[in-house]
């Protein structure tokens, strides 16, 4: 299903189970740069601060809008939302295996479209990739139409640098010298 | 999630735990000691499946547990292995070879960003933590955690003794090689570290008392050396007539070695299996189960492999109905088969089924 461009740049409620979804404003917002590939990951635990990654810079999306002055033209209701993995890629379709973060429901393993992505996403998409997945209602504020959407969104993970490879390894040894091993 | 006492002092027991995607022993070795191998998830509470069923018979892990082992590293047995550890804090951890070597440890720290998803190399990040931890308080390194290699012992009393049969030191050499391709390389994304399907360094048990040896046969496989898998294991020489026998490999063909069956295990041995499924393939397959029900025509498994979902909210599931090609429940409540043995049963080992449990070659 395709989805609204405004709602595809939001990614704080793919790590939010149970909080309303707030679409962006459809201008841009100069300044606002989020989830290149390789860039920061945008994470519960860094979407509220800016993150500096080479030349571009991560700020904090609701700030941003508060300090414009903007408001939001949508809210999305989710009603099902799931952390997946990708399993498997074939060529017109992509195995998942998906955590509930709604409830307690057990995990699920799923085969899906491959036109469930943006394009943006089907870059993005290799076994072993993981995206959340939001099914709700998108309302246009203030009373406006109701439309249901599914969200998947991948997580965009930053490149590992040499540096990250080197710590791995160094940490590696001393866990070993540490256990005797 | 079980209905049953303690076993007797000099009764051996074997309990297999099977969610559908997951393994998980608990096996008494007599005297109200305990060991535990793999882990899984019990659907029902969302924690071990062998610790929630200890406690149900009122045996407390802290001190009764002595011995844990983690057969490899696989998500699909090592779920909640950290929560086992950390519970049972007296016990000596023992795990295979391979795991002591850089490139395994390293992948181990090298986890992407914070998910919810379960990972095999993320439980034994927090194992080795743990373990870490253990060692600055003050335990010796022999107390704390032992590799195993063949022919270790893992344990040895009057009433029961525990011997690795795997990893060779040539599977732990090509072990490492596959954990050497598995690195991330810089400048690729964080990505969720994938299971290869190859799982050379297993470790394989052999739990013998006075008159019932069983053979644990983990997720070995067979190889087209003997110098490793099956091949090398039915080579030590020295072990045969187990009546019991847990299926390598979830019962699948790659796990078949007939050298195994013929030379390690009486003729129609009780056979337990665990159902596995991901990547919309599930064992034990069909044609697994007729060769297995041939071989063991009273085998047993320890759950279903997949269920129907539940049902969700009438408009995700108007979604679903739209996106999805195929849907499967891949973690169920987990399924427990119980198998005891004592001296005078002579060496046949007594089977209870419970929850998903069932016979293996009723179905085929």
């Amino acid at each position: 299903m395709a989805l609204a461009p405004a709602l595809r740049t939001f990614v704080e409620d793919a790590v939010t189970p149970h909080r309303p979804l707030i679409a962006f404003p459809q201008k841009p917002i100069p300044g606002v740069h989020l989830g290149e590939p390789g860039s920061a990951e945008l994470s519960a635990e860094n979407a509220t601060r800016p993150v500096e990654i080479g030349r571009a810079t991560i700020v904090d999306a609701r700030r941003e809008i508060e300090r414009q002055g903007a408001t939001p033209d949508a809210i999305l209701q989710p009603l099902q939302k799931w952390e997946g993995a990708v399993l498997e890629v074939d060529d017109t379709t992509f195995r998942v295996r998906l955590v509930d973060l709604t409830g307690e429901r057990p995990e699920e393993e799923m085969e899906l479209e491959k036109d469930e992505l943006s394009d943006f996403d089907l870059d993005l998409l290799e076994p072993g990739a993981i995206f959340y997945w939001t099914i709700g209602y998108r309302r246009e504020l203030p009373r406006g139409a109701r439309e249901r959407v599914s969200l998947i969104r991948f997580r965009r993970f930053p490149a590992w640098s040499r540096r990250e490879l080197a710590s791995a390894h160094k940490r590696a040894e001393e866990a070993r010298r540490e256990l005797g091993w | 999630m079980s209905s049953a006492g303690k076993p007797e002092p000099n009764e051996l027991e074997i309990s297999l735990f099977g969610p559908g995607f997951g393994e998980s022993m608990a096996v008494h070795l007599g005297n109200g000691r305990w060991m535990i191998v793999d882990s899984c998830v019990n659907g029902n509470t969302g924690r071990s499946a062998a610790l929630d069923y200890l406690t149900e018979i009122e045996v407390d892990c802290r001190d009764a547990v002595i011995a844990v082992v983690a057969t490899h590293w696989h998500d699909d047995h090592v779920r909640r292995f950290a929560e086992v550890v950390d519970r049972c804090e007296r016990a000596t951890v023992f795990l295979s070879s391979a795991f002591e070597r850089r490139e395994f440890l390293t992948l181990v720290e090298a986890q992407p960003g914070t998910t919810r998803l379960s990972a095999g190399t993320r439980e034994m990040a927090d194992v080795i933590a743990t373990l870490r931890q253990r060692q600055k308080d003050g335990d010796g390194p022999d107390v704390v955690s032992r590799l195993v290699v063949e022919e270790v012992t893992v344990h040895n009393s009057q009433t029961s003794n525990v011997t690795a049969l795997s990893p060779s030191s040539a599977a732990v050499e090509n072990a490492i090689r596959a954990f050497a391709e598995l690195l991330p390389e810089p400048l690729r994304p964080h990505l969720r570290v994938p299971a290869p399907s190859k799982n050379e360094a297993s470790v394989v048990l052999w739990v013998a008392g006075p008159r019932c040896a069983a053979l644990l046969g983990a997720d070995l496989q067979r190889e087209n050396a003997d110098d490793r898998g099956w091949g090398r294991v039915v080579a030590l020489g020295q072990w045969s007539d187990a009546g019991l026998v847990k299926v390598p490999h979830h019962g699948g063909e790659s796990g078949y070695d007939q050298r195994m069956w013929d030379q390690l295990l009486r003729a129609q041995p009780q056979a337990l299996i665990t159902p596995w499924m991901l990547g919309g393939k599930a064992l034990p397959t069909d044609a697994d189960r007729t060769r297995i029900c041939t071989l063991a025509p009273d085998a047993v498994i320890a759950g279903l492999p997949s269920t129907s979902p539940r049902r969700l909210d009438s408009a995700v599931e108007r979604t679903l109905k739209g996106a999805v090609k195929d849907r499967r429940v891949v973690g169920n409540n987990a399924g427990h088969v119980r198998a005891r043995c004592v001296s005078a049963d002579a060496g046949q080992w007594r089977i209870d089924l419970m929850h998903d449990a069932g016979p293996l070659c009723a179905a085929a």
